[in-house]
């Protein structure tokens, strides 16, 4: 079985934010793991372990052979996007794939179609697709929706904002889960869910741990295969994405993809500027009764609020 | 003529006032706006249909799953089910764009609902700008001109530190609205925008609704996911979301007891007839002060309030990422060389809890 962990190469959100050229940001800043997908590793590493743990002897090595049990670490990015597929190694990813392109930011669509294609070209290559692990959402673009799109590709459920995990393993497989997931106000879903599946990492899923020396060391002689996005694209024309709306299932509303990847719509960013700061701080003075008048007129008079 | 709609976020039979912002982006220009209300039987039918008349709103659908049109009595909202309902609805009534908010629910929906369609969607917009109107119609004359039909989303990126224009293209667009940031405008105000534009919008606009429309929607229950239970959440988060003035505590709060203290200060904003929630920084969470769903910032909750009150909070950049959109900031630090001291809009450097309680007193002595 096959544990794919979709990682980004994201700028640290610490980072001071330069634009070049109306939409292109100064790169010369830290770029690292996204945050949220550091829990999408440590949870994928985790499961693996349990399920060699709970694999019986004799039947795992029959596994080896053939569906040997890996966690694999897939980014689509620039060449330096290397770097956190390394990090995901480093924190237990047995392998790492970039797709590699020239610009930084696709957009969410061409994000899933090419982690799409690269899921199910390693899947078939080496074995089943068990569970994809993304992080909840990319600190820096926000776009809430490439683990969606990647399930709509497989025609596999999903579920975002996951804090808690529980497969349910039998003779080392895992052929479902039982996932919470947390909905607003502090309420939390419970799903039953059958394998393959996508699911989002939250908050609150996992402690990730910083990979140690060894961690480190080992990581480096573990193999990142590079394919280019181009070539995966090619693939992608001859495998036309169907409708998945329940009420279009059995008529044949297949989009053909002919000569065009993007025919379903895309965004683009056109134009980028820093956020400017507008506000003139004013100094509100006196004792602390006079301070609490003075915040009772502005919400009164200024805010109109109350 | 273009068709859009926006999905209304309703609870307990009440239209949450951040649908009015929704409405009023996608009312812009001439257009066919539909309304789609999720799980509408006809109990609270009429009272939404007056709410959302005086907002400009003609066409009003409510979607259903059961043939009969009964309520869904499962108690849980399931967003595969919906999501599922709402992407036929939007190949039903060729739907080109579609709204919702970014709020829990929306975040839910629209992802599910673009993937699906495998249409492009911008989540968390702070505007969307139709560019797409009659005079392209007339000029250009297909809907699949992407050099002449698209629409502008403008949305915050990079943590906060960016404004980015969003280019989007497709025969169908989905949009996530950030709740607030958008000012309602009712009916007499879209009627006198709408004078100088095709009179097809005025008389859209003119003519109410006689009933609220059903839409069916099919579904086969999905064997590989169930929903087998739902906890739903203090209606908080949403507060959070909706409220008029946030006072948020951070490290300076030193306990989660004297997060009382901003609660006592919320609770007498509303008895002044405002509303008010309270926040808190990463800090105050990670510590255990208060629950996560309190928390605003990059990881916590995106709020764009009128008033945002900081109360012994820094305002590091993770934190500003959460509520930079604020109408208003005011900062209560003790530190003057604290980051959020330096971008707000009033700063009282002081103790907080020197200042709270004189506020809170205040606040209760007013009319």
């Amino acid at each position: 079985m096959k544990i794919f962990v979709c990682v980004k190469h994201v700028p640290d959100s610490a980072a001071t934010i330069i634009v070049h050229d109306k939409i292109q940001i100064d790169e010369k800043i830290t770029f690292l793991l996204n945050p949220y997908d550091e829990y999408a590793v440590t949870e994928a590493v985790k499961l693996k372990k349990s399920l060699i743990q709970k694999g019986d002897s004799s039947s795992s090595a029959q596994v080896h052979q053939s569906n040997e049990i890996e966690v694999i670490a897939v980014s689509l990015g620039t060449s330096d996007a290397e770097k956190t597929v390394r990090s995901a190694m480093e924190m237990g990813a047995d392998r790492g794939v970039l797709i590699k392109t020239d610009i930084r930011c696709q957009d969410s669509i061409t994000t899933a179609r090419a982690l799409k294609a690269a899921i199910e070209q390693e899947c078939n290559e080496r074995g089943d697709l068990g569970i994809i692990f993304t992080g909840r959402e990319s600190i820096d673009m926000v776009g809430m929706q490439t683990m969606f799109r990647i399930g709509a590709y497989f025609n596999i459920p999903v579920i975002n904002n996951v804090f808690k995990f529980t497969p349910d393993i039998k003779d080392g497989k895992c052929l479902k889960a039982c996932v919470e997931s947390l909905t607003g106000g502090g309420g939390k879903d419970v799903y039953e869910i059958s394998l393959p599946c996508v699911l989002g990492a939250g908050r609150g899923l996992n402690n990730p741990a910083y990979p140690t020396f060894p961690d480190v060391v080992k990581a480096r002689k573990r193999q990142i295969k590079t394919v280019a996005l181009d070539d995966l694209i090619k693939n992608l024309i001859n495998n036309p994405i169907k409708y998945l709306i329940s009420g279009s299932k059995s008529d044949n509303s297949t989009q053909t993809g002919t000569n065009e990847i993007r025919q379903s719509g895309k965004t683009e960013i056109i134009d980028l500027e820093l956020f400017a700061e507008k506000r003139t701080p004013k100094k509100i003075g006196g004792n602390n009764s006079q301070v609490a008048k003075e915040i009772v007129r502005i919400l009164k008079e200024e805010a109109k609020v109350i | 003529m273009k068709k859009r709609a926006v999905i209304i976020e309703t609870q307990d039979g009440v239209i949450n006032s951040a649908n009015y912002g929704m409405i009023a982006c996608a009312s812009k220009g001439a257009t066919e706006l539909y309304c789609f209300i999720i799980n509408e039987n006809d109990e609270h039918g009429d009272k939404f249909r007056e709410e959302l008349e005086k907002y400009g709103i003609k066409n009003i659908v409510g979607i259903c799953i059961d043939s009969t049109c009964q309520k869904d009595h499962e108690k849980s909202f399931n967003p595969v089910k919906w999501s599922d309902a709402i992407a036929q609805a939007v190949i039903a009534y060729h739907i080109s764009t579609l709204f919702g908010l970014t709020t829990p629910v929306g975040k839910e929906l629209l992802p599910r609902i673009a993937a699906q369609l495998d249409a492009p969607l911008v989540m968390d917009c702070l505007d969307v700008s139709q560019t797409y109107n009659t005079v392209n119609e007339h000029t250009y004359g297909t809907y699949n001109d992407s050099d002449h039909d698209f629409d502008l989303a403008k949305t915050s990126l990079y943590s906060g530190k960016t404004i980015a224009t969003v280019k989007v293209t497709g025969s169908i667009r989905i949009f996530g609205i950030r709740p607030n940031v958008i000012t309602p405008s009712t009916k007499s105000a879209i009627l006198q925008a709408a004078e100088s534009s095709p009179s097809q919008a005025t008389a859209s606009i003119n003519s109410s609704p006689s009933s609220i429309e059903k839409f069916i929607a099919n579904y086969t229950p999905q064997q590989n996911i169930k929903l087998v239970e739902s906890r739903k959440g203090d209606s908080l988060g949403n507060h959070l979301l909706a409220a008029d003035v946030i006072i948020s505590g951070g490290r300076a709060m030193q306990n989660g007891e004297n997060f009382k203290l901003l609660e006592d200060c919320a609770r007498a904003i509303e008895n002044l007839g405002g509303s008010a929630a309270v926040g808190a920084s990463r800090v105050a969470v990670d510590l255990g002060w208060v629950p996560y769903r309190m928390q605003v910032g990059q990881t916590g909750e995106k709020v764009s309030p009128k008033v945002y009150i900081a109360c012994g909070i820094s305002g590091s950049v993770q934190h500003f990422a959460g509520m930079k959109m604020s109408k208003m900031i005011i900062a209560i630090n003790e530190n003057p060389n604290a980051a959020i001291m330096s971008s707000c809009d009033y700063h009282v450097e002081s103790d907080v809890f020197e200042i709270l309680p004189a506020l809170i007193e205040e606040l209760q002595t007013t009319q």
